[in-house]
């Protein structure tokens, strides 16, 4: 019995180091597949990368690595039902693993499967990373938020948006995102806390002066979209969205009779200036439309436009703006009607009509 | 028949000069179990890691080798194998199970050291190189190999060094299946056929400790990485049977393959067994050149299956083409296993069928990963006649209890289908292929057990009891033809008397007794309806008959049997031919 317990302990350490050598064999041939696989999924070739993942994974399938790059290859191979199922067992084996959730989501949510997209999503947030699992969370949280504000769903990423801002690192980068999916998930006035914050770290962020001018510009403070978006278009002059937007928010600010500032004269005189505009933006639009705007009785709604217009009393002039406030209230619900009718008639309006519709929709929201 | 001449006599008595002296054979057999499970695992480690490096140098290390070593790798280690195999190691060549068998059964336990190293060196070779055989037979000679060389080392009796083999057999196979419930099934429904304390225990102790050393150097990983499953609707389990009943037509189909190719290769002349494994190669490698897939063990392959990675028309050329390489490989006398082409076999099947159902019934939406998994156990149980063991391989395998309704569907159909067509089990083909008449486990399995009801007669007489005045009794039975009476007590034991001796004492001029005081009372034991015959030929030894009384009410005289009953029950129960196997 004691010779049969030596020799277990002599079988069982030569065992040892034929394994261990083994393994190392192995995980040099793993590494040299998982670098080939690489170097032919870097250069497109999708097919021969997944082949090369196999091998490696051959070598080493505890490697979570080549197991999440083979799905890479997978995926860019246009092969999602087999990356998916792979993903599946995967998860099977570690369903708290923040990776393979996150891929879960990708696959659901390119496949339109919304709600199993969020349940991934929410999984991979709380899931366990294991390097850096703070910066992880904030990439798919800000991934998951890009998701919602795809899905139309505004609510739900401003809610993930405020716990990914309150947690984000003062990275000027980062905020910029933020405040932009901020604003296209409608919450302008937190986008603009994001790209004041942004602004503050790196004054010559471009990018978060360009959000900051549309942020301000959504907010109706041309004022300050201006400013912003000045800075912008004086930094970079090829930027032409920007350069559209200050010449949009110039026109609005020149003629806004509402601006603070303006004396009674100058109040009157850019209302007649605006009316006369939408008057002959109507008439254009009723020329392109082939209809009559002198007619006894109204039958379309250009013409309807026209016969209000005709009934204002008294007549819309600058004198009789001057002297009668609410003429200047009446005029401009007729305005905003105007350009609205023809915006949905004739297309958009552009340059001045644009900056009239905006002053319009955003006095007509004042009052409601 | 190749069995060993010189095989060692065995002690018949059981004597162990070896084992300490505080230490009875039975505990020493169970601490050897342990012992043999940890040699058993640490060979099978070395055994498992000689075929992968085998496959390395031979194959390289692409899953998809090159063309030339697809073609040259199996060819040129087969002409390496037959030399070995025929000069070397002639023990080397068919089935480790049948052989282990054979150790029980033949060779009071006694399995040559020499037919471990061969198969350790060929199979590894064999597999390594690309043949279509798995490495799990092999590892359950070797561990059926080793337990025997200790249990010669330590002397044992005649009866533990017969059961030591199964016990090493079993480890053997816990650790090159990872799986010791499978491992511990298989040897006792195939290689033992009968449970036992003793020897369940024995065989449980070495196939953990083997699998619990296979982890240590190998991990735990599982052969597999297999789909989660629930099922969708009752519905699926239809489609479940539909693939059992492929699987035991692709069962039968193996079996007669290779039960009809392996004895006509095997009465060519002996020149060409030199070149037999070397062609099975070139097959081999002519179908690896499109298929690699076909090419050794598989198990990377079966995983790619089980994740739906192969389309179902695929899965079925695999199948085909894994048929008919196994058969190449396994009939041309090259040594190594079926047990992972049989998984392999089952598990492309499964697919195939999935995903022909898929197509047919796209609302059912089961993973085809799942369909592979059952039809894995689907061929284990049509082609290898193993049903237990591939229901609980399977459990074991997937680690998901929730499959087990659709394995027990599939695995029963196939099995019966099998049995249907195929009346032989392969492994009883095999064996008798080889020349040796060893007991067939299913064949047991399927006798019919003799009971006690089926030979006994009513009594003519009453039961008498004990309390009973000797008169009185007398006056109640002596008008019966029954020459032995049976008298019980309150307590429910029984006790016989002839009846002549009754009528001796039974004077009304003698002081008055009863029956419990009369001397020629004799306690007898009793037996119950739906004991097994057996156990009456054991209990009647002297004795004219016995009583056959009722489980429920143990005082109540159901009948009477006697050896003549017994005897005639046997004589007219036996076959009309001889079936001494």
């Amino acid at each position: 019995m004691l010779f049969l317990g030596l020799l277990a302990v002599v079988f069982f350490a030569l065992t040892g180091v034929l394994v261990s050598a083994f393994h190392r064999h192995q995980d040099h041939e793993g590494r040299l597949w998982f670098a080939r696989g690489e170097s032919d999924l870097g250069a497109g070739q999708a097919q021969a990368a997944i082949d090369d993942f196999r091998n490696a994974l051959q070598f080493s399938r505890g490697d979570p690595r080549y197991h999440l790059r083979l799905i890479d290859a997978l995926l860019a191979a246009q092969r999602t039902e087999e990356a998916r199922a792979y993903l599946l067992t995967l998860w099977a084996q570690q369903p708290a693993s923040g990776i393979i959730n996150l891929q879960l989501a990708r696959l659901a949510a390119s496949s339109g499967n919304s709600s199993e997209a969020r349940r991934y999503f929410n999984n991979s947030i709380y899931g366990v990373w294991e390097d850096d699992p703070m910066a992880h969370r904030l990439a798919v949280r800000l991934e998951f938020a890009q998701f919602l504000v795809r899905e139309h769903d505004d609510a739900g990423a401003q809610a993930d948006l405020i716990t990914l801002a309150a947690n984000a690192p003062r990275d000027p980068a980062l905020l910029t995102q933020i405040g932009r999916l901020f604003l296209q998930a409608g919450n302008p006035n937190r986008a603009l806390e994001q790209f004041h914050g942004a602004l503050r770290l790196d004054p010559k962020a471009a990018s978060a002066e360009a959000g900051a001018g549309l942020a301000s510009f959504r907010l109706g403070d041309y004022r300050d979209a201006q400013r912003h978006l000045q800075r912008v278009v004086h930094e970079d002059p090829a930027d032409s969205a920007s350069a559209d937007l200050l010449q949009l928010c110039t026109a609005i600010l020149e003629a806004d009779p509402f601006a603070p500032n303006l004396n009674a004269r100058q109040r009157a005189d850019r209302c007649w200036q605006d009316y006369q505009r939408a008057g002959q933006r109507l008439r254009a639009c009723a020329q392109q439309a082939g209809e009559s705007l002198d007619v006894p009785q109204a039958k379309t709604e250009l013409q309807g436009l026209a016969a209000r217009a005709r009934l204002l009393r008294p007549r819309p002039s600058a004198a009789s703006f001057l002297r009668d406030p609410d003429l200047m209230q009446g005029a401009w619900e007729w305005l905003l009607d105007a350009e609205s009718t023809t915006a949905a008639r004739c297309g958009p309006p552009t340059g001045a009509d644009q900056a009239l519709w905006y002053i319009a929709r955003r006095r007509h929201e004042g009052s409601q | 028949m190749n069995g060993p001449a010189s095989a060692p006599a065995a002690n018949p008595q059981a004597t162990s000069g070896r084992r300490p002296l505080w230490m009875g054979e039975e505990q020493l057999f169970l601490l050897l179990a342990v012992i043999i499970g940890i040699f058993a695992g640490l060979a099978v480690v070395c055994f498992r890691i000689a075929i992968d490096w085998g496959r390395l140098w031979l194959l390289g290390s692409a899953l998809a080798p090159s063309p030339l070593r697809v073609l040259l790798a199996p060819s040129l280690a087969g002409l390496v194998i037959a030399v070995l195999v025929i000069h070397l190691f002639p023990r080397a060549r068919g089935s480790g199970v049948n052989q282990t068998k054979g150790a029980l059964y033949i060779f009071d336990g006694y399995v040559p050291f020499s037919t471990v190293i061969g198969k350790f060196i060929t199979a590894g070779l064999a597999i390594g190189s690309g043949q279509s055989l798995g490495p799990e037979d092999p590892a359950l000679q070797i561990g059926a190999g080793l337990a025997s060389l200790i249990g010669r080392r330590l002397r044992l009796s005649r009866e533990k060094l017969r059961l030591i083999a199964p016990v090493g057999a079993a480890a053997g196979l816990a650790a090159a299946f990872n799986a010791p419930i499978t491992a511990v099934l298989f040897v006792i429904e195939e290689v033992i056929g009968r449970w036992s304390a003793g020897i369940l225990g024995a065989v449980v102790l070495s196939a953990v400790s083997s699998v619990v050393v296979e982890r240590w150097f190998l991990g735990s990983e599982p052969l597999f990485r297999v789909p989660a499953y629930n099922l969708a609707s009752p519905a699926e389990l239809l489609a479940y049977a539909a693939l059992g009943v492929v699987g035991g037509i692709a069962g039968v189909v193996f079996q007669k393959l290779i039960g009809g190719i392996r004895p006509r290769l095997k009465a060519l002349p002996r020149w060409t067994q030199y070149l037999q494994p070397a062609l099975a190669g070139l097959i081999i490698g002519v179908i690896g050149l499109r298929l690699p897939q076909v090419m050794g063990a598989g198990y990377e392959y079966i995983d790619q299956a089980l994740h739906s990675q192969y389309t179902w028309q695929i899965l079925g050329l695999l199948a085909g083409a894994k048929i008919l390489s196994t058969t190449f490989s396994f009939s041309s006398g090259t040594p190594g296993g079926l047990f992972a082409p049989t998984l392999f076999i089952g598990a492309m099947i499964g697919g195939a069928v999935g995903g022909v159902e898929h197509l047919l019934l796209p609302h059912l939406g089961t993973s085809i990963g799942v369909y592979v998994l059952v039809g894995m156990g689907t061929l284990f149980a049509g082609f290898l006649r193993a049903p237990l063991t591939s229901v609980f391989m399977i459990l074991e395998v997937s680690g998901d209890y929730s499959i087990i309704l659709p394995v027990i569907i599939a695995n029963t159909l196939a099995y019966l289908i099998s049995r249907g067509f195929q009346r032989t089990p392969i492994f009883d083909v095999l064996s008798e292929q080889d020349g040796m008449h060893l007991p067939s486990m299913e064949e047991e399995r399927e006798a019919v057990i003799l009971r006690v009801e089926d030979a006994m007669r009513a009594s003519g007489a009453p039961a008498l009891r004990a309390e009973q005045a000797v008169v009185e009794a007398w006056s109640t039975v002596m008008d019966c033809q029954e020459a032995f009476l049976f008298v019980v007590d309150k307590s429910g034991r029984w006790s016989g008397l002839l009846k002549e001796s009754l009528k001796l004492v039974a004077n009304p001029d003698r002081p008055p007794l009863t029956l419990a005081e009369i001397p020629s009372l004799h306690p007898m034991p009793c037996v119950h309806p739906d004991h097994p015959l057996d156990i009456a030929l054991r209990q009647i030894d002297d004795y004219p008959c016995l009583p056959v009384v009722h489980r429920a009410n143990i005082r109540q005289l159901v009948g009477v049997i006697t050896l003549d009953g017994i005897v005639q029950t046997y004589r007219n129960s036996a076959p009309p031919e001889d079936m001494s196997e």
